[in-house]
């Protein structure tokens, strides 16, 4: 039977793949600005190309931060306390991306500052990059809380060598992401770097997935019980593994879109392949007793219920606008920035 | 001694404030820019695209920082306020997701529809897509201060003492308590008149400066209408506030007021000394019978005092009292300038005033400052509770160490002082090398080449 705690389960795993999907190319493009971007010019269409819809995409982690508050509030007020030191370097890093893309182009008579904004945008980029994976690392592997949940460990327990190899799959997917999308809003060098740069990073993204994976056979086998009692479920992984192979193939073929599309997917299923290993619970405890599950820590029906109805009305809406708008900034962008 | 509660409470003071700096103005000025698109969609008067552009620039270096600084506002009632969190997640969880939903995917998606997509769509579109960023503030607003409101006088609610927690009940008695509308529109009020006087200040510059004097006059004259009419309506409008507050949390009232006695045709004092430790005033100024009359519409009504609260339930007072009338002090002054600029302007003095024009640009900070200290009545007053009545402000905070707080809120002060060093060196630099006609001129280029003028 399919009940409310499992809608809403999913629900926010769909903010959360959204969340990836969209800001993950945001997020990839400015860890790699100094790589990507050899001149001024080139820096100004990274910048520009993410400008229109960057921060579209990150309502997607801000609703899936209220959305998780109002569905599961004790995984909100656990997760957010416990990883205190974390949360605030996230959010340190956010404030700063924002500002640096936002102020970027208003600071182009003072290179000094828009140099600072450059590394602004770089930082703010790489850090939340690494530690979306770390974070996740920590709920699937375990961590230690007390009778009221409270997590009890210290800020370095959460840079422990699992959480850390997760934070790496997350961080190349990211970057993956990065390159894909750039080669589809960009021409000329930048273009060729970007695709060469999608050639390297395929398979270091293999790489980083197959040892996570073995990694969690060691650190969380309890993530593949869900898997071995219904196998079906493998296809999640096996979507995986097909898209990121056939990405070397689309590239040759120059079916740019498609690569992007298989990044994209790439994303949408290790997601699904972690909540599918996470499922019923939401946050492992060292103590299994203490898991924070879909029915321990939710609200109450009621409240799932009227979210659910504010989801069905509201998220459509967003979805065509969202759509809307990036079909108006749909092809190459230019380097400089166009009426205000 | 500085403990983790204290600690949390100044950072989310000191978070909230800054972020409550930028965000009237985010909403008031997209309220103006929606007004100045619709005009040039109607009339394609290039003036009014002029406008809309030149205060769009200055809306978005506002915008990027209340956007930088509602994130944290987002994240802290999980990190700080974690036993907040389970106290009330299933009730206050919902509007806030309600806002990203909503209110936080409109505003976001149509901004980078109108600064980037300007030659990309039709002059119609550049007015839907400004409606619809002043639709998505104005919801955001609701939606938070739904929530707020809901701390502040809950309703619709049934406490379970299993869970330990409030639960939701009916969502609609929850949304609408009974203090949301009321605060909703004092709020939005507030945010009109900052845009208004915003608009106002940076055009009495130029005029001063003798720069884009069109861009300026016109400007102004929309900004003084809307300024009059709003500075008025919120007089009335914290009128009504304040009684609700008189009946609804009868401690409040009397901490702002420093009413200590329950006492029949209560004065309204417009100064005093308040004197915690002895129960008093030190010294007072008041006019006898007002504060029942402007309470319960009667001169010789009962207004509860202090005394009646037990001393652990009573809102600190010095603070409450004097920030209540800074905010309405300068409400008052607002309403009288407006009137001021309104006579000059119809008499058709304003523009040689130059007098008249540099108070406007002195006062530019005024609405900033009563936005505050509003909220510093509104939140300090409902201490000790973080919900009133149900909940204490201490036994809300998380269960954190002094070192991690100490660290954030050392970063928060030192990251936000360079976000709003940065926000004033590029509004400045940004009015400062304004000028209108060399714009222009681009513009009408641009919309010859894209069909939009003939
Ligand atoms: C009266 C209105 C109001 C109030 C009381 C608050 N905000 Fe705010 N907030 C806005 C009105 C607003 C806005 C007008 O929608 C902003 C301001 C500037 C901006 O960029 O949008 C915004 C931005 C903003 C953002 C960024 C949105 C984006 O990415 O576009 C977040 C996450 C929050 N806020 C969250 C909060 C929280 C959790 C608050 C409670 C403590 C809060 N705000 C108080
Ligand atoms: C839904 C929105 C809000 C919630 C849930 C909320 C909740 C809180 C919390 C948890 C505290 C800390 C407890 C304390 O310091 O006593 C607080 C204090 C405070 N908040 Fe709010 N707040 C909200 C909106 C705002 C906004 C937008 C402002 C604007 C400036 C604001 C201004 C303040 C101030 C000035 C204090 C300090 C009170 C004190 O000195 O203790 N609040 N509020
Ligand atoms: C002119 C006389 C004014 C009166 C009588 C008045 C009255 C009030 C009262 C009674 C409150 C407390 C609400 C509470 O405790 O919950 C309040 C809060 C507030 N005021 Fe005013 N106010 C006035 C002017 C202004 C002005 C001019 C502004 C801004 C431009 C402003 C902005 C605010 C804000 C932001 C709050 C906090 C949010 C809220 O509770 O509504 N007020 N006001």
């Amino acid at each position: 039977m399919i009940d409310l705690n499992m809608i809403w389960f999913f629900l926010v795993g769909v903010l959360i793949i959204g969340y990836a999907v969209l800001d993950g190319f945001d997020l990839g493009i400015g860890s790699l600005f100094y790589v990507l971007g050899k001149n001024d010019e080139e820096k100004k269409t990274l910048v520009n190309s993410i400008g229109p819809v960057w921060d579209g995409n990150e309502v997607w982690l801000l609703t899936g931060a209220g959305a998780l508050f109002a569905a599961f509030p004790f995984v909100y007020a656990t997760v957010f306390s416990g990883f205190y030191l974390a949360m605030m370097l996230v959010l340190f890093a956010l404030i700063f991306r924002a500002i640096a893309i936002e102020y970027y182009f208003k600071t182009d008579d003072d290179k000094k500052m828009q140099r600072l904004m450059g590394k602004l945008f770089f930082i703010g980029s790489l850090v939340p990059s690494l530690l979306f994976g770390v974070a996740i690392g920590n709920v699937v592997v375990g961590i230690e809380l007390d009778a009221m949940s409270n997590y009890v460990g210290t800020f370095f327990q959460l840079l422990n060598p699992y959480a850390l190899i997760i934070g790496v799959v997350g961080l190349a997917g990211f970057l993956l992401q990065g390159t894909t999308y750039t080669i589809l809003k960009t021409e000329g060098a930048l273009q060729e770097r970007a695709i060469s740069l999608t050639t390297l990073f395929m398979p270091i993204l293999l790489i980083t997935w197959i040892g996570g994976t073995a990694a969690t056979q060691i650190y969380a086998p309890h993530m593949f019980d869900n898997f071995f009692n219904n196998w079906v479920l493998l296809i999640f992984p096996f979507i995986t593994l097909i898209s990121l192979v056939t990405i070397p193939f689309l590239l040759n073929r120059k079916r740019y879109g498609w690569v992007f599309i298989s990044s994209s997917f790439i994303i949408l299923t290790k997601i699904l392949t972690i909540a599918i290993g996470l499922f019923p619970n939401l946050v492992i405890a060292t103590n299994p007793m203490k898991n924070l599950t879909i029915y321990n820590a939710s609200s109450t029906d009621l409240t799932l219920t009227v979210m659910l109805i504010i989801a069905l009305i509201g998220m459509p809406l967003v979805i065509a606008y969202t759509a809307y708008v990036y079909y108006v900034f749909r092809g190459k962008t230019p380097a400089e920035r166009e009426g205000y | 001694m500085l403990d983790v509660l204290l600690l949390s409470r100044i950072q989310f003071t000191f978070t909230a404030v800054i972020h409550y700096l930028f965000v009237p103005l985010t909403i008031g000025l997209a309220v103006f820019i929606a007004y100045m698109e619709f005009k040039y969609w109607r009339t394609s008067n290039p003036l009014y695209d002029k406008m809309s552009r030149f205060w769009t620039k200055l809306f978005l270096i506002n915008f990027a920082i209340g956007l930088a600084t509602g994130i944290t506002m987002e994240f802290q009632f999980g990190t700080n306020w974690a036993a907040y969190s389970r106290y009330v997640g299933d009730i206050f969880g919902a509007p806030l997701a309600a806002e990203g939903v909503f209110a936080f995917f409109l505003e976001s998606t149509f901004i980078g529809l109108l600064v980037f997509g300007r030659n990309k769509i039709s002059k119609g579109m550049r007015f839907f897509a400004a409606l619809m960023i002043a639709v998505g503030t104005n919801l955001s607003a609701f939606w938070i201060i739904a929530a707020n409101s809901w701390q502040q006088t809950p309703a619709g609610y049934a406490i379970n003492n299993a869970m330990n927690r409030a639960e939701l009940a009916s969502f609609r008695e929850a949304v609408f308590n009974p203090s949301t509308m009321v605060r909703y529109s004092h709020v939005v009020i507030g945010a009109l008149i900052t845009a208004a006087i915003f608009v106002i200040a940076i055009s009495a510059y130029f005029l001063i400066k003798n720069k884009n004097v069109m861009l300026a006059k016109k400007s102004m004259q929309v900004a003084i209408v809307i300024g009059l009419v709003f500075t008025v309506l919120q007089g009335f409008s914290g009128h009504t506030h304040g009684a609700l507050v008189g009946e609804t949390q009868p401690e409040k009232l009397a901490a702002y007021e420093a009413h200590w006695e329950t006492q029949e045709r209560a004065p309204l004092l417009l100064f005093a000394i308040p004197d915690t430790a002895n129960e008093t005033n030190r010294f007072e100024i008041g006019i006898p019978g007002l504060l029942s009359y402007l309470t319960f519409s009667d001169f010789n009504a009962s207004v509860t005092g202090l005394q009646e609260f037990a001393a652990e339930d009573r809102p600190p007072v010095t603070g409450n009292f004097y920030a209540f009338r800074i905010m309405v002090g300068l409400g008052i002054f607002m309403i009288a300038w407006m009137i001021y600029l309104s006579f000059q302007l119809r008499k058709g003095r304003l523009w040689d005033n130059h007098l008249a024009l540099k108070v406007s640009l002195f006062i530019l900070p005024m609405p900033f400052l009563a936005n505050i200290f509003g909220w510093i009545v509104a939140e300090w007053g409902r201490q000790p509770w973080i919900v009133y009545g149900l909940l204490r402000t201490e036994d809300a905070v998380s269960h954190l160490s002094v070192a991690e707080v100490a660290i954030s809120l050392t970063l928060f002060v030192t990251i936000y002082l360079f976000l709003l060093y940065l926000m004033i060196y590029l509004m400045q630099k940004e009015v400062r090398k304004f000028d209108m006609d060399k714009d222009i001129k681009t513009v009408i280029e641009d919309d010859k080449k894209e069909g939009v003028l003939g």
